[in-house]
Order: structure tokens, then sequence, then C-alpha cells
């Protein structure tokens, strides 16, 4: 008998455990208890050439909100991941398509690996804001504590949220002359809600979105001046936790059997427009697509950034199938016509390779799984070279790993 | 007794089991599902929107879809008793191979031509190259509205294969003069993801119930066996629409500060306008009447102060938030105690209680940049992106869509 109810128990219980682990999701429309923000971008870039002064200000909004009647503490990394040139030392991008790089071929944009930590504490259903580049400072806060608190008697007070540290170096893409002052900052937020004592607790309560703003003003020799404004916005992605870290140990496992937080999804995809597509309306426009991913797992405790294979499916409108694989370390941001070379024209996601305008791509993690968001360019086609337009999206996601990831904090 | 105890703990786990898999049920802008809703759609003239639609599987899979027209009758007249919207529906089929992704401009639709010219290296303006999905009619001239597709099988039965997924982006340029010599530039580009309804069980009949079934005897919708008595089982559908929305979002009027960093000479400050799209979950195709829903809104802003107010929406609602009439949702009405700079806001908009219907949304930004002096005008640039909205829990009442069924024929 008792043989029986327990193969009854197994039975059911081996019914139900599939299911437990299929509804063990990473989200970017719920509440959840680690947010990560992958694309984190902050600029300035300022010059005059032929007569004419142009000033680019890039900046990323972090907005995040606590959705609970209860106060919430985040503890917060940022991850620079703005790369340094080989040989003068300057900053640089990584993406060999934005506008700064290195000043000769010998001189190699490095990746960097640096990470900032800070805690944010929110008052029940409280929303916070600032700029990557401003922080949030005690004079910023809201509710200080001294002498300003909330109804329920709480405050901002212990929140300090530096600004990113934006580095100089040489912009070489035209319009941009070499001459021109840049600096700039690149890479990921993840902010954790943590308990009183420090620990990753089991609370989705925290949302979180950011709105990477670009500002072009640009001052003739006749006295004109126009400001010309884009934006991008997408949600932070959230894990959702199970128990959170509750043996306390400071390594947070995403997945697997520990029952702490959710697992990173099995494949993300990523619904996208071939490079060069010119789409059909009452506009001439064409577009690209950056595509930005980081690993899930991250030890900022030995400061060893996370590395991952992701092996890339990619689908066109004729259901023809190609598939590129890239190195993921740390942090990557490119374009989608370099992601498998660095000449775009011949790349499996240019349109005159693909054969079609939109396509249908499936990323997997190997070794590691991986977070992600897509950010759509277009341009003008009446004015080559003038951009005219930018969009993020969320990733979609597909399953959970089976085996877990690590987030590794001090 | 054996057996009957035994039964009992059964239905216990089952039961259990059950419960988790009811309150895992979501809708979703990340994962592919059975139903997707694009809740705005704009072909006006002055922009135009691209969709994107994905099948996820690795089978053929079909979607029946509707446009929703919620024009005014009179476009260039305001909405009133004499000038109702139009709330006219127009369907179709798509039919995707594996994992095929198409798209089309919904002002242009889509025609089935086998001999369409591929994009290759020579020829970049190929809009139609791909397998047609179908014959997708263009929508009428000033259209604005909703689109959705529901997933069915050969027969034209809804099935619950969750195997699509979506997108759709906004696109429009203009150049509009203003008041006096005010010139107003606006570069739309803006992104978002379709919403999902996942399906579980599905009886295949034309009435589709969202967050319950129908009586597998009696076909009466239903949320639970008990419902159904000995015409039971409750075969359950496809997942509830949301209990809450939540929004982070600028004060309406705030300026998006990175536009403020410039060093142009400016006459304006720059402002940010949070555009809502709302659609019922409930829709009835066969009567073509339309749904209203009241909605409650509860904004807290950054000093934990909160504010409510209230609208209701009719087959689709179109508004910008600091039209409410709520000076709490805008940058200048937000008066002592809250100390200016209360420029971030969470709101929580759900329907009223004892509205039997839940709804769908999502948001768009305008962000107007400084106004600049570019003789002979002065210029201002306006820039939008859009973005889906966080959901907490799910409507405890079924949603219902009804569509004719001769429309389900293949």
């Amino acid at each position: 008998m008792r043989t029986r109810i327990s193969s009854v128990f197994v039975a059911v219980i081996a019914i139900g455990l599939p299911a437990a682990v299929a509804v063990a999701d990473v989200t970017s429309d719920r509440p959840a208890a680690i947010l990560v923000f992958p694309h984190v971008v902050a600029s300035r870039v300022s010059g005059s050439v032929g007569g004419t002064a142009l000033d680019i200000v890039t900046d990323t909004l972090i907005q995040i909100s606590n959705t609970a009647n209860e106060p919430a503490r985040l503890h917060c990394f940022y991850v620079n991941a703005t790369g340094y040139c080989s040989a003068t030392g300057g900053a640089c991008d990584p993406n060999p398509d934005v506008f700064m790089g290195c000043p000769s071929a010998l001189d190699i944009c490095i990746p960097r690996w640096a990470e900032t930590d800070f805690d944010i504490h929110l008052t029940p259903r409280q929303p916070l804001a600032w700029r990557a580049s401003k922080g949030l400072l005690r004079d910023d806060l809201p509710l200080d504590g001294s002498p300003l608190r909330g109804p329920s008697g709480d405050s901002n007070a212990g929140t300090l949220v530096p600004p990113v540290r934006l580095r100089e170096g040489v912009p070489d893409s035209p319009p941009i002359h070499p001459s021109f002052e840049a600096s700039i900052f690149t890479g990921e937020l993840k902010c954790i809600v943590v308990d009183a004592s420090g620990r990753g607790a089991a609370s989705n309560i925290v949302k979180g979105e950011a709105t990477v703003t670009t500002a072009f003003t640009v001052t003739s020799d006749s006295g004109g001046t126009g400001v010309n404004p884009q934006t991008s916005r997408y949600n932070a992605i959230g894990i959702l936790a199970i128990d959170g870290d509750a043996n306390g140990d400071g390594v947070l496992e995403l997945g697997g059997g520990a029952n702490e937080y959710n697992g990173c999804p099995q494949v993300l995809i990523v619904q996208h427009f071939f490079d060069g597509a010119r789409l059909l309306g009452p506009f001439e426009v064409s577009m690209a697509s950056e595509l930005t991913l980081v690993p899930c797992t991250q030890n900022f405790r030995a400061q060893i950034p996370g590395s991952v294979t992701a092996q890339y499916l990619v689908f066109n409108e004729f259901e023809q199938r190609f598939s590129t694989s890239a190195r993921v370390d740390c942090l990557f941001d490119k374009v989608l016509s370099k992601i498998d070379t660095r000449h775009g024209e011949r790349s499996i996601f240019r349109i005159g390779v693909a054969g079609t305008l939109s396509g249908q791509t499936r990323i997997r993690g190997v070794g590691g799984g991986l977070l992600g968001v897509l950010t759509e360019k277009i341009d003008d086609d009446f004015e080559p070279g003038y951009q005219a337009g930018l969009a993020a999206i969320n990733l979609a996601l597909q399953g959970d790993r089976e085996q877990p990831d690590f987030i590794t904090v001090p | 007794m054996r057996m009957r105890g035994r039964f009992g703990l059964l239905v216990v786990l089952c039961a259990a089991l059950g419960w988790a898999r009811s309150a895992a049920a979501d809708i979703t802008t990340e994962k592919s599902a059975s139903i997707l809703v694009w809740p705005k759609i704009i072909a006006d003239g002055t922009r135009d929107t691209v969709i994107q639609l994905t099948n996820t599987s690795n089978g053929l899979v079909r979607a029946h879809c509707f446009y929703v027209n919620a024009a005014l009758t009179n476009p260039d007249l305001p909405p009133g008793p004499l000038n109702p919207p139009l709330w006219i529906e127009v369907d179709f089929t798509v039919r995707l191979t594996k994992q095929q992704p198409t798209h089309w401009t919904v002002s242009q639709g889509r025609i089935v031509n086998p001999t369409d010219p591929p994009c290759n290296p020579e020829n970049d303006f190929c809009p139609d190259a791909g397998i047609d999905p179908g014959h997708i009619p263009p929508v009428v001239p000033d259209f604005v509205g909703e689109l959705k597709c529901v997933e069915v099988d050969d027969s034209g039965a809804p099935v619950s294969g969750n195997h699509l997924l979506g997108a759709a982006t906004i696109i429009g340029f203009q150049e509009q003069r203003g008041e006096p010599n005010v010139l107003q530039v606006l570069n739309s580009y803006s992104k978002y993801s379709a919403i999902g309804i996942l399906g579980d069980e599905n009886n295949g009949d034309n009435v589709l119930v969202l967050g319950g079934g129908q009586c597998s005897g009696s076909g009466a919708v239903c949320q639970s066996d008990d419902d159904c008595g000995d015409e039971g089982p409750c075969a359950f559908e496809y997942n509830a629409c949301p209990q809450t929305w939540i929004l982070n979002h600028l004060a309406d009027g705030a300026p998006n500060l990175v536009l403020e960093d410039t060093p142009a000479e400016t006459f304006s400050s720059p402002a940010t306008d949070t555009e809502l799209t709302i659609v019922p979950c409930t829709q009835n195709f066969e009567t073509q009447i339309p749904t209203t829903v009241t909605l409650q809104f509860l904004t807290f802003n950054e000093f934990e102060s909160q504010f409510s107010v209230s609208t209701s929406v009719t087959c689709w609602g179109n508004f910008r938030l600091g039209d409410m009439g709520a000076p709490a949702m805008t940058f200048a009405g937000q008066l002592f105690p809250d100390p200016q700079g209360t420029m971030y806001l969470q709101t929580r908009i759900r329907p009223a209680a004892g509205t039997p219907f839940g709804v769908l949304m999502v948001e768009e930004e305008f962000q107007a940049g400084p106004l600049t002096s570019s003789p002979p005008f002065l210029v201002v640039a306006v820039t939008t992106d859009a973005g889906n909205l966080h959901m907490e829990g799910e409507r405890s009442t079924p949603d219902l869509i009804t569509i004719p069924a001769d429309q389900l024929q293949p």
C-alpha cells in the first residue's frame, strides 16, 4: 500500500514537475526580482566641420519602479564594457560600426569589463529615474529621508547612483571628423532585489525601462540651429525569483534545481528586417538592426566576465535557413550584418544575400544563457547618411535552459 | 474505500497542479501564442504601420486575421453622436510555412504574386520577396484601429498551437506649419510587440473564451469543471486578460532631460507626451456591437503621492494621458506639497469593479525637442517610441471573442 501511494505521488509529481519547470520564465512584461538592462550607452561628440558645428549627445534614461506596497531595496551593478585602444589607450567601442574606433589599423580595440555597484532604496509604489551620465546623487533624491519622507515613513536614504564614466577617444566615422572631441560609455545595468541583510530576496516586485535618447544639434554659419531627437525604448528583462538567495551564499542560481531564480531562456527569437531592407509605404527608408546580447552568467566577485557562444539560425521568407555563430564576451553589440563578416554586403543578414526583407533569427547560447535586445535604425533614402529614426524591442523567448546560470555577487 | 482514498488524494494533487497551471496563465509580449493582438495600427497618410508575423514552429500554420477600423466616420470632424467611429471589421487568412517570417505595410497590403523578384545584390527594392502568406488587403485611407490574428487549423477552426509571434512598426515623416513661423518636423519610428494570448485546450468553435473554457457537453462558458456539472469537463481555451497594467512614464509635458542638454539657443523646453491605445478583450465580430470598458487609473509619483482618474473606452481608445483632465498626470499640474520635479510616474490601470471585460494596451511616447531658430522658421522636431506595458494578475471573469462561424471556413 505504501508502495502504491508512493508510486501515485511520484507519478503525479513527475507529471506536475515539468509543468512547474515549464512556467519558469524570464520576462520583460512582469515585475521581477532581477532586472537586466543590456544596452546602456552614453556619449558626447562635438566639433565643427565646413562651418557647421555638430553636437551629438546620447544618454540612457533608466526608469525603475516598485510595484509593491512595501519598500524595496536593490543592489545594482553597472558593467562598463567600453573598450580601449591597445596602443593609444583611448576609449573605443568594440562594435566596429559605431563612430569611435582606434586611430590606426595596428591600434586594436580591446574589450574591457569593469563593474561598479551601488544601492537603491524604493519606497512603496515609487517610480525612480535617472540619466546614466548623471546618476542619482543625494541632492536628487525625491525622498531623501531628511526631512522628506513618504506617507508610509519610508525614504530613499541610502540610495546613491553614480554617474557612468565617459572616457575620451578618437572618432573615426564620417561625417564625424577625427578632430572632434568625443567620449563614450557602453555597458549593462543589472539590479537585484535584496533584503535588509543584502541577500537576494524572493520578491518579484520591480520593473524597469531604458530609453536611449540621442540629440543631434546642428548649428550653421548662418545662425540656424536644429535639434533632432531620436529615442528608443525597451523594457528591462526580468528574472523571477523562486526562493531567492535562500542559502545566502551570494551565488544566485538561475534555473537548475536550486529553486533560487528562474532559468534563462533556451532560445531567443528575433523578428527583424535584414540590413539594407527598404520598406514599402509613404516613406523611403532603409533599415539596419543592432543586436545587444549579454551572458546570463556573471561573476562580480572574481570579476570574470561571462563568455558564451551564440548559435544563430536565420530564416528568410522563403523558408530558407542559414546559420552562423559568434562569441559573446561580457557584452556583444553589433549590427546584424557584421555578426558573421566584416564585409557587411556579403553577410547572411543582408537583404542581397538573404533574398527577402524580413527574417526570423533564433539564438541559442552554448555554455550559458543569453539575454538581449534589438535596436533598429532607419536611414532616409533621400538623405544618405542621415539617421532618421531609432526603435528598440525586446526579444521573444522560448523554453528554459536545462543547465543553470550563476550570478555571483561580492 | 482504499480506492476512494487514493482517488481523493489524486484529486487534491491534481487540483493543486491545476491551480498552479491557472496561476501561471498569462498574456505575453515575448512568447509565441495562439491569438495575437496589435492594438495600434495607423495608416492615416502621415504615418503607416509595418506588420511582422512569424511562425515559430516546424509545421505549416494558418491564422485568421481581423482589421477593426476605429476611424471616425468623417476624420476631418471632431467625434460626437453625429460622427461616431466606424467600427468596421475586415478579415483575411494568412498561411506561413515552417519558421516563416512575413511582413506587410498595412496601407499596401500584400498580393499573391509568385513572380515577385527576390532581393539580390543588384536589387535591393524587393518589398514582396518571399513566399506570399496569402492575399492581405490594404486598409482603407485614414485607417486607425486594431489587428487581431487567431491561429486556425486546415479546416479553419481555431486551434491552440501557440506558434505565432508578431510586431508592429509605425513610421511617418511630416513637416507641418503650426503657429506663425513655427515648423513642426515629425520623425516617427515606433515599434512594439504584438500582445499574445496563449491557448490551452480548444473545442474549435467560433467562440473563443479567454480566462475560461466551454463545457464539453453543453458548450456553455465555464471556468471550472464544477460549472459544467454533468456536461463537463470544462475545456480551458485561452489564458485570461491581465487584471492590472503597469506603466512607467513621464508626466505629460515633462522634458526629456537629454534634449535639454544642447549647446543651441532654445526658445522652449522639450516636452514628452504619452499616448495609450486600448482595446477591450471581449469582441463580438458576429453582432459587430462594440464593447465598452470603464478603466481606473491609479498614479504614484516620486513622492509616493497617489492620484486616481477614470475613463471609459468603447471598441478602441487612443488618448494622451494629459488629455484625461487629471492635473496629476501633467508636469505642471502637480502642486505643493509635491515639489516641482515629480517628472516620473507609475500608473496602474485596471477595469473598474463590476466591469465584466478586460483590456489590452500599448503605449507610445511623443518626444518634442526644444524650439530652435532656423530662419525663417522656429523649428521643433518630434520623435516617437512605443512600448509594451507590464502586467499583473489576471481577470477572474472570462472574456469572449465571437467570430462569425462562416468566416472560419477555409
